[in-house]
C-alpha cells in the first residue's frame, strides 16, 4: 500500500491556512484531497462524538490523547497498531483445555474473546473497520459446517482485521480463499461438472461475491443512484454470469490437499486441485472472456478482478461502510466523496482501505453538526460496548485456561446480532432495510431497525440492566464472568446532581444531552434523593442506556 | 426532547401512576358479546392464517415425489440416483422403498411424501402424510413467482417475461411476501389485514403478528407487524415494584418516551419502546402461567418451528377468549423456520440434512394441528407453508442449488385437502417445462394461493384482489378452490 500521503502528514508541514486558524502546534492540513479544516477536535464533545462513530465507545483517556494529537496522528496511529489476534488467543485457550482433558473451545470462547477486544482493545479503528466488513463478507457460525470449527472461523475475523486498512482487492482475494468462506458458500471442493452434466459447480459464491460483496444487483452511479434505462434499473448480471463464475470457482481444497477429498482441516489458505478446476472459457460480468486453458489460480484472479474494476464496486461498498460507522441514510454526495477515495486513494491506488475510513470519518457530513435526518440508529452490541467503555469497565480475570469470560456468548436471542454469526448471509440487517413508517415516509434507510423490535428492544434493554445495574466495581459479591463498571467517578459526584448528569452526558452522549433529557433526569435525582451514592449513579447509567438520545448516534 | 416541558409537578404525576407502565391497556372495557343463557366464549366468526416461512429454499421435490414406476424412474435419474453415502454420495434421490410406508394418491397419479412425514412417536401426533389422507393438507404442485404464464420458449426468448431476480435468494423471498413482481414496500398479508381488521376489539395490537421475526409479508398500509419471541414476553428489568427508586426509573422512562425528538430515528426508537411496554401490560397476564393463554398439547422440544407454532396457538386461544381484552376476529401469524439452503448435505442422515429438517416440520405442524383441536380452532386456521424458491433437481456432487417452481402445503379443517393442485411437472432435465438443472417453470403463481388465501380471509371483491396482486388478472383463475368456504 502506499503510504506517501501519511508520511507527509507527520512532517507537519502545512501548505495551505485557513483563514482565522489560531497558530499552535497543529496547523490545519491539505493534503490531496483530505480537506480537513482544523485537524484538532474542538472540544471534548467533539471527540466524543468522532470516537463513538469511530469506535467501539470513547474513554476519558482516548478523547484526550486524540484533542492532543489531532485526526491525522491518530489515524496514522490507528494504521500502524498491529491486529489484536482472535485466533491465537482461541489455539493457547484450546490448548490448555485439551492438555487439561477438557473439551477444547467453542465458539462461546470466540465471543469471549470479541466482547473483550471491543472493550479494551488498542487497535480500536482496526477491529470497528473488521466489524463493519464481517457484516459485508458475511460468514457465520449457524451454518452447521462452521459450527465446529472456531478456531478457523476466529481466523477470519482476523483475516478481516488485519487487512482492514489495506486494500480491497486484497480483503476480495483472502476472502476468496479462505476454506471459512469456501464452506460458507459451498466453493470448498466445489467441482467441475461431470462429464455428463448432470452434477454442475456449485453457484452460491459466484452469486454472493456479486450480489454482496462487490458489485450488488443494479448497475450504479458513483452516488449510489441507480443507473436507469427507459426507466428501468439495470442488472447487473445475469444467471449465465451466475453460472460461468461457478466454473471459476471450482477446485478449492485444504492448504495440503493433493486431491479434491484430502487435506487437513486447517484455517490456512485453500489450495486448487488443477484436476478438478474447470478450464473451459467463462464469459463473465461484462461480457468478458476469461480464456480456456488456465490455471485455477490465473482463473479466480481474473475473475475477481474484473469484480474489483467494475464501477459499481467503489459506491456499494462506500456506501455499507458509510452505514457501519456515522450514517444511514448518507447524501449521495456524500457516499460519492468516499467512493471517489476508493477509485483513487490521491496516489492512483484503487481501493485503498485506510483512504475510504478516512473519508468516511473525516467527510464534513461525518464532522459537521448533526440534521434531523443524520446518524443512525446504534447497533445493540455497540451500545453495550460503549457502556463498558464509557466507564472504564474493569475485566473479569481469565479462568486457568486463560479464557476470560464476557457474561454473553449467545447474543442473538437478545441482541439480534452475533458476531461471525448471522441467521444469513445477508447478515443481521440489510443495507436497503426502510422501517415502515416515519422512516420509509422520509425516504430514509435504518438497516438496525430491521432487528429491533417489541422483543428484542426488552431483552437488550435487560441486558444493559444486568451489565450496570448488577454489574460495578465495589458490589457485593461481584459475578466474576463480566466486566464490572467503574462508577466512582459517579458515585463521587453524588451530592451534586447537576454534576452527575454533566459525567454522563461526557462519558454516553458524547456532550449531546437535550435540556428536556437534562431535566429529566435531575428531577429524577430529586426524586429518589434518598438513595445511596451507588444506586443514583447505577440508576442514570441504566436510564441512559434505554434513553432514544443514547440509542440514536448523531 | 421539546424544551423544558418537564415540570416537577408532571414527573410527580407520573410517578403517582405506579401501575401505569405504559396505561392505555388498562382502560379499555371489557366486553360481553352475548349475555344470555348462551353466550359465547369466543369471538364468533374468527379465521386467522399462519405463514410457516421456510428460509433458504426448500427442496421441494423431495418433498413430494412421484411414485408410480415410470415417473420415480425420471425423478431418480434426473437427481443423479439414489443417494448412498459409500456408492452414490453425489446422488440427491429417495430410494423407492423408503417412500412406501407415506405414499399418497390424487387423480392425476400416484406419489409419495417425505419419508419424515410419518406420525410422531410418543404423543399420538399426525405427520404430514396422515394429515394429507385425512383431507387436512392440500398440496400445490410447481407453484412459484411469474408476472404472467411463460412457456419454455418465451423464457429462453424474452427475458423481460421473466419474474426479477429469479434465483436470488432476497428478491424471490420477497416476491413472495410482496405478491407481485414490482418493487413495493407492503406484503400481501398487511394488506389484506389493513381491509380485515376492521372487527378487530382492540386495535392497539395489530391483527399481523409475528414469532418469526421482521418480514415483509405482514406490513400494509396501516398494519405493522407486532413481534414476540417463542418464549414469551419479558418485562423490563427495574421497572416495576413500588419502591421509591423503581418509581422515579419509571417516571424518568415514562418521560423520555414521551418526548418528542428532532430525528425520525429517535422518533421511531421511542415508537417502539412505547408500544412494547404497553402490549406487555396487555398481554403478559394472559401469558403467563396459568392465564387464558395456556395450551396443554405436548410440542416436539429441539425444534424451534414447534416452539414458534405453540405461541402462535398460545396468542390464538388468547386472542379468541371473549374474556380477555384482544378479541380479535382476522388475525394473521408468520413464523419462520431455517436451514433450508442445502448447497450441501441435502441428503445427510444427520441434523444438518433434509430429512430431520422435513421431520421437524412434519411433527411441529403435527403438533400445532393437535392444540388447535385442543382450542377448537382448527376450522378456524388456515396455515400455509412459503419459501423462496425449490432446488435443482441435478446435483452439484453433494447438494442442490437455486430453482424456481416449488411445492408448498395448506393445512386447515376448512381446506380441501387429501389432494394436489397445480400441475405436477415432467421431471426430465430440460424438460417441456423444466431448465438444464430441472428448475421448473411454474405452472401455478403466488398471486393464485394468496388471492385463494385472501378471499378465505374475507377479501372477495375483483377490485381489492386486484389492488393488492396487480398481476392476478394474468392468469386463468383467482381462486384455485382449495378452500371449503
Amino acid at each position: 500500500m502506499n503510504r506517501n500521503w501519511l508520511t507527509g502528514l507527520t512532517l507537519g508541514v502545512s501548505l495551505f491556512l485557513a483563514p482565522g486558524v489560531q497558530a499552535g502546534g497543529h496547523d490545519p492540513l491539505f493534503v490531496n484531497s483530505f480537506e480537513i479544516p482544523t485537524d484538532l477536535p474542538g472540544n471534548d464533545a467533539e471527540a466524543a462524538r468522532f470516537l463513538t462513530q469511530a469506535t467501539y465507545g470513547p474513554t476519558l483517556a482516548e478523547i484526550a490523547r486524540l484533542r492532543t494529537i489531532g485526526y491525522s496522528e491518530w489515524f496514522r496511529q490507528e494504521f500502524n497498531k498491529p491486529a489484536t489476534s482472535a485466533r491465537t488467543y482461541m489455539e493457547l485457550v484450546n490448548a490448555n483445555r485439551i492438555a487439561d482433558g477438557q473439551s477444547g473451545v467453542s465458539h462461546n470462547n470466540r465471543l469471549d474473546r470479541w466482547f473483550h477486544t471491543a472493550a479494551i482493545g488498542s487497535d480500536q479503528l482496526r477491529q470497528r473497520t473488521a466489524f463493519a466488513l464481517s457484516q459485508i463478507l458475511v460468514i457465520s457460525d449457524q451454518n452447521s459446517t462452521l459450527s465446529g470449527e472456531p478456531i478457523q472461523v476466529s481466523e477470519y475475523w482476523d483475516i478481516l482485521a488485519r487487512n482492514a486498512f489495506g486494500n480491497y482487492r486484497d480483503v476480495l482475494d483472502e476472502v476468496t480463499w479462505n476454506p471459512s468462506m469456501g464452506k460458507y458458500l459451498s466453493h470448498f471442493r466445489n467441482r467441475k461438472a461431470s462429464p455428463d452434466g448432470l452434477r454442475q459447480p456449485d453457484e452460491n459464491y459466484a452469486r454472493e461475491v456479486m450480489q454482496l460483496f462487490t458489485i450488488g444487483l443494479i448497475e450504479r452511479n458513483l452516488d449510489f443512484s441507480p443507473i436507469l434505462s427507459g426507466g428501468q434499473p439495470i442488472p447487473t448480471y445475469n444467471q449465465s454470469v451466475v453460472t460461468n463464475y461457478a466454473k471459476v470457482f471450482t477446485g478449492f481444497n485444504y492448504n495440503n490437499a493433493t486431491t479434491i477429498s484430502n487435506g487437513t482441516n486447517t484455517y490456512l489458505r485453500m489450495t486448487c486441485i488443477q484436476g478438478e478446476h474447470d478450464t473451459t472459457a467463462k464469459t463473465v460480468i461484462g461480457g468478458t472472456t476469461i480464456p480456456a486453458g488456465q490455471n485455477c489460480p490465473v482463473d479466480v484472479d481474473d475473475g475477481i478482478d474484473l469484480l474489483f474494476a467494475h464501477p459499481n464496486a467503489a459506491p456499494f461498498v462506500s456506501r455499507q461502510l458509510i452505514q457501519r460507522f456515522v450514517s444511514s441514510s448518507p447524501s449521495p454526495a456524500y457516499i460519492q466523496r468516499v467512493a471517489e477515495k476508493f477509485e483513487d486513494n490521491g496516489y492512483g491506488e484503487r481501493g485503498d482501505l485506510g483512504a475510504v475510513i478516512m473519508q468516511v470519518l473525516l467527510d464534513p457530513e461525518a464532522r459537521s453538526a448533526p440534521t434531523a435526518n443524520s446518524g443512525k440508529p446504534r447497533e445493540p452490541l455497540l451500545k453495550l460496548t460503549a457502556m463498558w467503555r464509557a466507564w472504564d469497565a474493569q475485566m473479569p480475570a481469565a479462568d486457568s485456561y486463560a479464557n476470560i469470560a464476557m457474561g454473553m456468548t449467545s447474543p442473538t436471542g437478545t441482541f439480534g446480532q452475533r458476531p461471525l454469526g448471522a441467521d444469513t448471509v445477508f447478515n443481521f440487517f440489510e443495507p436497503d432495510y426502510q422501517q415502515p413508517g416515519i422512516i420509509a415516509v422520509a425516504g430514509l434507510f435504518s438497516p438496525e431497525f430491521q432487528t429491533l423490535n417489541e422483543s428484542t428492544l426488552t431483552s437488550s434493554s435487560n441486558s444493559y440492566y444486568t451489565y450496570s445495574w448488577n454489574s460495578y466495581v465495589g458490589m457485593s459479591s461481584p459475578p466474576n464472568n463480566r466486566p464490572l463498571l467503574n462508577l466512582a467517578p459517579l458515585v463521587g459526584l453524588a451530592s451534586n446532581p447537576a454534576a452527575m448528569v454533566d459525567e454522563i452526558n461526557k462519558r454516553m452522549l458524547y456532550g449531546s444531552m437535550s435540556s428536556g433529557m437534562r431535566a429529566t433526569l435531575l428531577n429524577m435525582l430529586t426524586f429518589m434523593d434518598g438513595a445511596t451514592a451507588i444506586d443514583k449513579a447505577r440508576t442514570l447509567v441504566y436510564v441512559t442506556a434505554l434513553s432514544p438520545e443514547y440509542a440514536v448516534q448523531r | 426532547m421539546s424544551g423544558e416541558s418537564t415540570s416537577r409537578r408532571n414527573f410527580l404525576r407520573q410517578l403517582s401512576c405506579a401501575a401505569c407502565a405504559g396505561g392505555v391497556a388498562t382502560l379499555l372495557p371489557q366486553l360481553n358479546l352475548i349475555s344470555s343463557a348462551l353466550a359465547q366464549t369466543t369471538v364468533p366468526g374468527y379465521k386467522a392464517l399462519v405463514c410457516v416461512y421456510f428460509a433458504g429454499g426448500n427442496d421441494a421435490w423431495n418433498v413430494l415425489v412421484p411414485y408410480d414406476q415410470a415417473r420415480y424412474d425420471v425423478y431418480a435419474a434426473s437427481r443423479s440416483g439414489v443417494y448412498n453415502a459409500n456408492s452414490n454420495p453425489g446422488g440427491l434421490a429417495i430410494d423407492r422403498p423408503a417412500l412406501a410406508n407415506t405414499q399418497i394418491s390424487d387423480a392425476s397419479g400416484s406419489y409419495a411424501l417425505h419419508p419424515s412425514t410419518i406420525d410422531r412417536s410418543g404423543p399420538a401426533q399426525p405427520g404430514l402424510r396422515s394429515l394429507y389422507n385425512q383431507g387436512k393438507l392440500a398440496l400445490i404442485s410447481n407453484i412459484g413467482p411469474l408476472i404472467q404464464p411463460i412457456t419454455k420458449a418465451e423464457y429462453n426468448s424474452t427475458p423481460t417475461l421473466r419474474p426479477p431476480q429469479l434465483y436470488s435468494h432476497s428478491d424471490q423471498e420477497n416476491l413472495w411476501h410482496i405478491g407481485r413482481t414490482t418493487s413495493y414496500a407492503r406484503g400481501w398479508g398487511g394488506q389484506v389485514a389493513d381491509l380485515v381488521r376492521t372487527g378487530n376489539l382492540n386495535q392497539m395490537l395489530s391483527p399481523c403478528i409475528s414469532i418469526g421475526g421482521g418480514n415483509r409479508f405482514e406490513v400494509g398500509a396501516s398494519t405493522f407487524p407486532y413481534q414476540m419471541s417463542s418464549s414469551g414476553l419479558a418485562g423490563l428489568s427495574g421497572m416495576t415494584g413500588t419502591s421509591t427508586e423503581g418509581a422515579a426509573r419509571r417516571g424518568a422512562l415514562q418521560q423520555l418516551l414521551d418526548a418528542s425528538y428532532p430525528s425520525p430515528y429517535q422518533e421511531e426508537y421511542r415508537s417502539i419502546f412505547n408500544r412494547s411496554r404497553d402490549l406487555y401490560n396487555l398481554l403478559n397476564s394472559g401469558l403467563a402461567s396459568g392465564g387464558i393463554g395456556n395450551v396443554n398439547t405436548d410440542f416436539p422440544t429441539q425444534n424451534s418451528l414447534a416452539d414458534q407454532l405453540k405461541m402462535v396457538a398460545r396468542m390464538i386461544k388468547l386472542s379468541r377468549d371473549t374474556s380477555f381484552n384482544v378479541q380479535h376476529s382476522r388475525q394473521i401469524y408468520y413464523v419462520r423456520i431455517g436451514g433450508f439452503d442445502m448447497h450441501d448435505n441435502l441428503m445427510s442422515a444427520g441434523t444438518n440434512g433434509h430429512a430431520d429438517l422435513v421431520r421437524r416440520v412434519s411433527q411441529a405442524l403435527g403438533a400445532f394441528w393437535a392444540a388447535l383441536g385442543e382450542i377448537g380452532a382448527q376450522n378456524e386456521v388456515t396455515t400455509f407453508t412459503m419459501s423462496e424458491f425449490a432446488r435443482t433437481l441435478s446435483t452439484n456432487g453433494n447438494g442442490s442449488d437455486h430453482a424456481w417452481g416449488s411445492v408448498n402445503m395448506i393445512l386447515g379443517g376448512d381446506v380441501q385437502g387429501g389432494r394436489l393442485y397445480g400441475t405436477f411437472p415432467d421431471q426430465t432435465l430440460n424438460g417441456p417445462v423444466s431448465l438444464s438443472r430441472g428448475q421448473f417453470i411454474p405452472s401455478t403463481s403466488v398471486d393464485q394461493m394468496a388471492a385463494t388465501l385472501a378471499r378465505w380471509m374475507g377479501v372477495t371483491s375483483t377490485s381489492d384482489l386486484g389492488t393488492i396482486f396487480p398481476n392476478l388478472a394474468n392468469f386463468s383463475s383467482s381462486n384455485l378452490g382449495f378452500m371449503l368456504h
